[in-house]
């Protein structure tokens, strides 16, 4: 079970690597300068994104005139784009290839040269990839990383249950976290209330483009399609109609806080966790189930949402084309899991080490606002930013945050007295 | 240690911020050895059945239950020990029925073994109602129902006569001198008529020490019979 948990570590390890190098690669130029001969077929290989330029440039020594062709092939589709030119002067104007679409492209050049009497015939050539922004990339690979990361978090949570060697005990424990009158219905009543406020902006979606134009509100140009733009207008403009996107991260960050403080602090005050320790529960067993808990109650209202507002926006295209429907929805999903992730780094430590609920409560309202109050810095890391310009790039802080704050709130729950 | 010893303590302390709630405790409880803490408030009868039971780490000094460590090895030994403790508390928004049921899946209980004992200390007449609405009575009887299930090696007991009515207190005895025959059971209690015929030893504590530690004898049996410790 080791090497199951090992391994999905390992992914979401190597998916986190990639995820911090997408912004260094953005600021990468590859040069190559190549002096030859004769050049003949010569055949470049190109990962590039959708929007970078492959810039070739290319001269002439001691030649009467030339002929080139070059032809750019996207590996995976097969489709090609091609360019010829000829002429006599040494510094001709050069190709400039922008990528339509992210992927492997294989370049082949050819050059066919008449020499100068007496001259020995020289060919310069060298390329320069210029990237387009960082968006490309991302939009490129967070399908990709997300895959990742969720078969890499699955993994590890697959390993740990299976150690436990009590799979149907550990889902019972998790289902018993579930009952009661109080979570699910909450959580349907947040998901009611946001679904309330969002609805009639799809339903009456003609008249999207004139809101988004008077709020000038800015759409990466990644997720502009039919189904993505839409929900991206949708989820943008429905903050800035409840007073600003704040608002809309505080709706759903009282939700996340009142869910873990009454999942940890409020049961450990009320020495309800006391009682499960003495029935028999271990402490990992209590501390996974209760964290599944929260996590699952606090994404499920923003699945909810995209699932059913993609539906009812764009039902057409799930039954039409089901893959591009299941990227945009996997790049969906990754921004809920990464909203989520923000909401329990900040609300986690105070329902976990504070056992008395109602400053527990107090003290995860306030943190957010605290800690930008002390670091001025974080609020370039503000949940804002995910919300309404999709820069995941704020998420860094709390990838690091986040499985501290449950490591240390495993020992914190494993050691601590139950008195 | 031996096999047969259930319960080794050996110079045990337990400090709470700045007071000592046991000092130096000693203590040896033997398979069927049954035992009865004695003592006056704050004498440190529930801080030694809460490390007993693994619930708080000692500061100072060696516990050893059913050779864990109770601490260290709780969940080894979660599976051998039934526990109520003297301020109990259950899940409010659930009733007592499928409490017990969720119990009985933790403890790997026969559903059937819950009944008999539910039946026995008149549990069943209401335990579909909330938790939220019991007396404090009834909230004790599901609590000691969940502690007897699952066939446990070790029963601790802290209290567990308060707030029971002088019938519900029979039968419990009735069914600890039934369980005394498959686990050794240790109870905490000012009530103590009654136990005279389950218990073989009496540890008396003062000010988180033992101060008496006795096998059962007549003497011993005639005051415990007569409740006037």
């Amino acid at each position: 079970m080791k090497l199951i948990i090992v391994l999905g570590a390992a992914l979401i390890i190597c998916s986190l690597i990639v995820f911090m190098k997408i912004n260094t690669l953005s600021l990468a130029q590859d040069q190559k300068v190549l002096s030859h001969t004769f050049i003949k077929g010569m055949r470049i290989l190109f990962y590039i994104f959708s929007g970078d330029k492959v810039d070739l440039k290319y001269s002439f020594k001691g030649i009467k005139s030339w002929n080139v062709y070059v032809r750019f092939v996207k590996l995976s589709t097969g489709e090609s784009w091609s360019y010829s030119d000829s002429g006599s002067v040494s510094e001709p104007v050069t190709p400039l290839f922008i990528a339509p679409e992210s992927g492997v492209y294989l370049a082949t050049i050819s050059f066919n040269v008449t020499p100068l009497e007496g001259f020995k015939p020289m060919v310069f050539l060298s390329y320069a990839v210029k990237p387009s922004d960082v968006n490309s990339r991302l939009a490129y690979f967070i399908p990709k990383l997300s895959i990742l990361l969720t078969l890499g978090i699955i993994l590890i949570i697959i390993g740990l249950i299976v150690k436990l060697k009590r799979i149907p005990r550990f889902l019972k424990l998790i289902s018993w976290e579930f009952y009661g009158f109080w979570k699910i219905w909450f959580s349907l009543i947040i998901t009611a209330s946001l679904m309330f406020l969002l609805l009639p902006f799809v339903c009456f979606s003609e008249h999207w483009s004139l809101i988004s134009e008077k709020l000038k509100i800015p759409f990466p140009s990644v997720y502009r399609d039919p189904l993505g733009s839409l929900l991206d207008r949708v989820i943008t403009y429905v903050p800035h109609t409840l007073g600003g996107v704040s608002t809309f991260w505080y709706v759903y960050y009282i939700y996340v806080v009142i869910t873990c403080v009454f999942t940890f602090s409020y049961e450990v005050e009320r020495k309800i966790i006391r009682d499960y320790l003495s029935i028999g529960i271990s402490r990992i067993e209590l501390y996974l189930a209760k964290l599944t808990t929260c996590i699952i109650l606090s994404l499920l209202p923003l699945i909810l949402i995209h699932l059913i507002l993609m539906s009812i926006a764009d039902f057409d295209l799930v039954l039409s084309m089901p893959l591009r429907f299941l990227r945009i929805l996997c790049i969906r999903l990754m921004l809920d899991l990464g909203i989520t992730i923000i909401a329990l780094t900040y609300t986690l430590p105070p329902a976990l080490f504070i056992s008395r609920s109602p400053y527990a409560l107090l003290i995860a309202l306030l943190a957010p606002l605290i800690l930008r109050a002390i670091i001025p810095s974080l609020h370039a890391y503000s949940p804002e930013r995910l919300l309404t310009l999709y820069d995941i790039t704020c998420l860094i802080p709390y990838l690091i945050v986040f499985p501290t704050v449950l490591l240390l709130g495993y020992i914190f729950m494993r050691f601590r007295d139950y008195a | 240690m031996h096999e047969d010893i259930v319960v080794y303590v050996e110079k045990l302390h337990k400090k709470f911020l700045y007071t000592y709630a046991l000092k130096g405790v000693n203590l040896t409880i033997r398979y069927g050895e049954h035992c009865l803490l004695l003592g006056p408030n704050g004498s440190g009868k529930s801080t030694l059945i809460k490390l007993l039971a693994g619930l708080i780490k000692p500061s100072k000094g060696k516990v050893r239950v059913l050779n864990f460590n109770p601490f260290k090895e709780f969940s080894k030994l979660k599976n051998y020990i039934g526990v109520v403790l003297d301020d109990f508390s259950l899940p409010w928004w659930t009733n007592g029925y499928d409490y017990l049921k969720h119990v009985a899946i933790v403890k790997k209980a026969e559903w059937s073994e819950v009944e008999e004992i539910a039946t026995y200390l008149n549990v069943t007449t209401y335990w579909k109602r909330l938790i939220g609405t019991y007396s404090a009575g009834m909230k004790k009887k599901i609590a000691l129902v969940q502690a007897l299930i699952g066939k446990p090696k070790l029963i601790l007991l802290d209290d567990p006569f308060t707030a029971l009515d002088r019938k519900s207190r029979r039968l419990l005895i009735e069914i600890l001198k039934n369980k005394s025959k498959e686990a050794t059971i240790i109870v905490s209690s000012h009530i103590i008529s009654g136990l005279e015929s389950v218990v073989k030893k009496v540890v008396v504590l003062d000010e988180g020490k033992v101060i008496l530690e006795e096998e059962m004898n007549e003497k011993l049996r005639k005051i415990i019979g007569k409740d006037i410790i």
